[in-house]
């Protein structure tokens, strides 16, 4: 081949690939305040007859957001928005790809809407599990390799999905012709930022008045809670469990080391920057956390020996001597799935008592462990 | 050399220790500083040992191979036996997972995942060295070495695909390589395989200077040649198995030390290489393991990476010069 037609070929396949790169849909940016109190990663905005959704950040590295149109079945499509997706509301049937997905269904009394989802082995809530076995709710597979013929057979109105750093799902919903969603309520960082996110579905589903009382009842339970440990000396506390030389340490922005916070705990790594994880080698953790007075958040454990068949160190932290060890896997669905995944996020005040009952026991002496147990 | 990185490889780390701190810890001083003894002594010593010890058992294994193989880029992991150790792992770290059974064996335990990694390993030796009866031709026995390794690894991608995401993530970093999670009785028994490994591999020192020229000449000066074959195969798989079970497998420092070494000292005998590989492998391996620990940062990057970026310009290097060779 000679050199002229080399380069004409790898020119011309340059021009291929950056000619077709799909356009990234960008919303409209209305001056319309927000409904939201806490949440920062999405907008709600009520307009004359219908609703403006705008999700900032669909997952991380995402160049741009997207918007919903939420509207009146039957009413005409509003005007303007052309990036935007018309939703009309409330839906009927719901397809979702994460159980955080059916807590917040649960939440706004719409979990009878729930007709497929991914992973319905994890699920926790009683009355889901039933409409799964009674075939009520499909099974999608993995959402990384989706049943797209089931979903195209199902045809729900809208699909909610989640992505942790590409558009892989929503695009190849859309194509076939159905309505996908994002959710990214965990890029919000703070607890009720968080829980917020049930006003969004609220919106789709037509369900904004009880949802509406039942967060302002969560957010109060969640406020006042937090006073009780506001001045109280705090324990040092820190979370993970490292595997392989590798340890994820949560940041100081992060959803984990706020609500510590929010508990009355001092997180040891408060100091660092960033909503996201750093991984941290052995030593530097422990040279931080060994004389540290609690440790949550350890991974998939049920109990210390199955720590120390991990990695016999562990035995060398005091939090490990002093029995100050606690997992959030209190709750776990036969196939596996933590209900702190799932109900959790809908309850911040639970886990906020639960935590509060760790770091300071004595300070709310009726309320017992829910999602978090201790390991013994 | 090695006994200098070896003391540098306890000093340094991602926690800045002050000097007069690491005599303390070092003399067993009652004074020293708690933390700090646990990190040079539960943390640093037995990664020090490792690496010296892998760093010769891979180098001696490399070195038998390339003999074995008359082949300048065969290393340990030619039989196959870092893929058996993989599919081991895999198996024991994600299938629990995919079935949702709890089997007898615990797919967080480090030792059960070093006995799984250990019994793939054999399962696939045993294949490789039941075809190397039948075989005469070495170099069939290295193909036969290869395509075992491709199957396994078929397997364990299967494996993989359906597996969720806690328990790929586990066996990704397996895969890496760690020279930081060997247990203190796993030091010991990891000891003892290496110093095994190589009094056995220096009592092969003939054979190997036969094997050299060529299996038909090596018989012509009375050497069994099939004995050899399986006791420098044996001897490969011992140490290299029981290292990949307990550190993950770990490249490139099996086919490039005996070619440094042997460049350094300048001899194909091997009553001197076996002994100059010992030395030089150590070295090598610990100063990766100084580099992947990234000292003055709070991270540390994965073994295989260091190696890899080390090992694979000197085998390209070594493969240019080759017709010099």
């Amino acid at each position: 081949m000679n050199r002229i037609s080399v380069i004409s070929l790898v020119l011309g396949a340059f021009i291929l690939i950056v000619g077709c790169k799909s356009e990234q849909p960008t919303w409209t940016k209305d001056p319309t305040p927000s409904s939201t109190k806490y949440a920062e990663n999405f907008l709600l905005q009520k307009k004359e007859g219908y609703t403006i959704l705008t999700v900032k950040q669909p997952w991380k590295n995402a160049k741009t957001g997207f918007q919903y149109i939420a509207y009146q079945k039957g009413s005409p499509k509003p005007e303007g928005y052309p990036d935007a997706t018309f939703i009309a509301t409330p839906v009927e049937t719901v397809a979702c790809l994460s159980t955080t997905h059916v807590g917040m269904l649960d939440f706004v009394d719409a979990k009878d809407k729930l007709i497929a989802m991914s992973g319905t082995r994890f699920v926790n809530n009683k009355t889901v599990i039933d409409n799964i076995e009674n075939g009520l709710v499909t099974e999608l597979g993995s959402s990384e390799q989706l049943n797209y013929e089931v979903l195209l057979k199902l045809k729900p109105d809208i699909v909610l999905t989640y992505s942790l750093g590409s558009d892989n799902n929503t695009q190849k919903i859309k194509e076939l012709g159905l309505t996908p969603v994002v959710i990214a309520e965990y890029l919000d960082n703070s607890p009720l930022g968080r829980a917020e996110w049930v006003k969004f579905l609220a919106v789709l589903l037509g369900k904004e008045i009880v949802t509406a009382k039942r967060f302002a009842s969560i957010e109060q339970d969640y406020l006042q809670t937090m006073k009780k440990v506001a001045d109280l000396p705090r324990p040092t506390v820190f979370t993970g469990l490292g595997y392989e030389g590798n340890w994820h340490v949560p940041e100081g922005d992060s959803y984990v080391a706020r609500s510590i916070a929010d508990a009355g705990g001092n997180y040891l790594w408060k100091e660092k920057p960033g909503n996201g994880s750093l991984v941290l080698d052995f030593e530097a953790v422990i040279s931080k956390g060994q004389q540290a007075d609690t440790w949550i958040n350890v991974g998939m454990v049920n109990a210390k020996e199955d720590m120390l068949a991990v990695d016999d160190r562990y035995a060398q932290f005091s939090a490990f001597t002093n029995n100050r060890v606690y997992n959030g896997n209190a709750r776990v669905s036969d196939g596996g799935g933590y209900d702190i995944y799932e109900s959790a996020v809908v309850f911040p005040n639970m886990v906020l008592k639960d935590l509060i009952k760790i770091f300071h026991p004595s300070v709310l002496p009726d309320h017992t462990l829910y999602y978090y147990k201790q390991l013994n | 050399m090695a006994v200098l990185l070896f003391v540098l490889n306890i000093a340094i780390g991602s926690v800045t220790i002050p000097y007069a701190g690491l005599l303390q810890v070092l003399s067993g001083s009652s004074t020293a500083d708690g933390t700090w003894s646990t990190i040079v002594w539960s943390i640093r010593w037995p990664r020090a040992i490792t690496a010296l010890l892998a760093g010769i058992a891979l180098s001696l294994s490399g070195l038998m191979m390339q003999t074995l193989f008359r082949n300048p880029i065969a290393g340990p992991f030619v039989l196959g036996i870092s893929s058996g150790a993989s599919l081991g792992a895999a198996l024991l770290i994600m299938s629990s997972g995919i079935f949702g059974v709890s089997s007898v064996l615990n797919p967080f335990s480090s030792g059960h995942l070093a006995l799984a990694a250990l019994l793939g390993a054999l399962v696939v030796l045993l294949l490789v060295l039941a075809a190397s009866f039948r075989v005469r031709d070495i170099a069939t026995l290295l193909i036969i070495g290869l395509m075992v390794g491709s199957t396994t690894g078929a397997l364990v991608t299967i494996l993989q695909y359906y597996s969720d995401q806690e328990s790929l993530k586990r066996f990704v970093l397996w895969s890496f390589g760690n020279l930081g999670a060997v247990t203190n009785s796993e030091l010991k028994l990891l000891s003892l395989v290496v110093i095994i490994g190589l009094l056995w591999t220096l009592s092969l020192t003939k054979a190997l200077n036969a094997l050299m020229i060529g299996e038909a000449y090596a018989k012509s000066l009375g050497l069994n040649v099939q004995s050899a074959r399986l006791q420098l195969i044996g001897a490969t798989a011992l140490m290299t198995g029981t290292l990949t079970a307990f550190c993950g497998p770990i490249a490139f420092v099996g086919i490039a030390v005996p070619h440094l070494t042997r460049m350094a000292f300048k001899t194909q005998h091997h009553l001197l290489l076996v002994p100059a590989c010992v030395v030089v492998g150590a070295t090598v391996m610990l100063f990766c393991d100084l580099v992947t620990r990234m000292p003055f940062s709070e991270q540390q990057l994965p073994i295989n990476a260091v190696t890899s970026l080390m090992g694979a310009p000197l085998v390209i290097w070594i493969v240019l010069r080759r017709k010099k060779v």
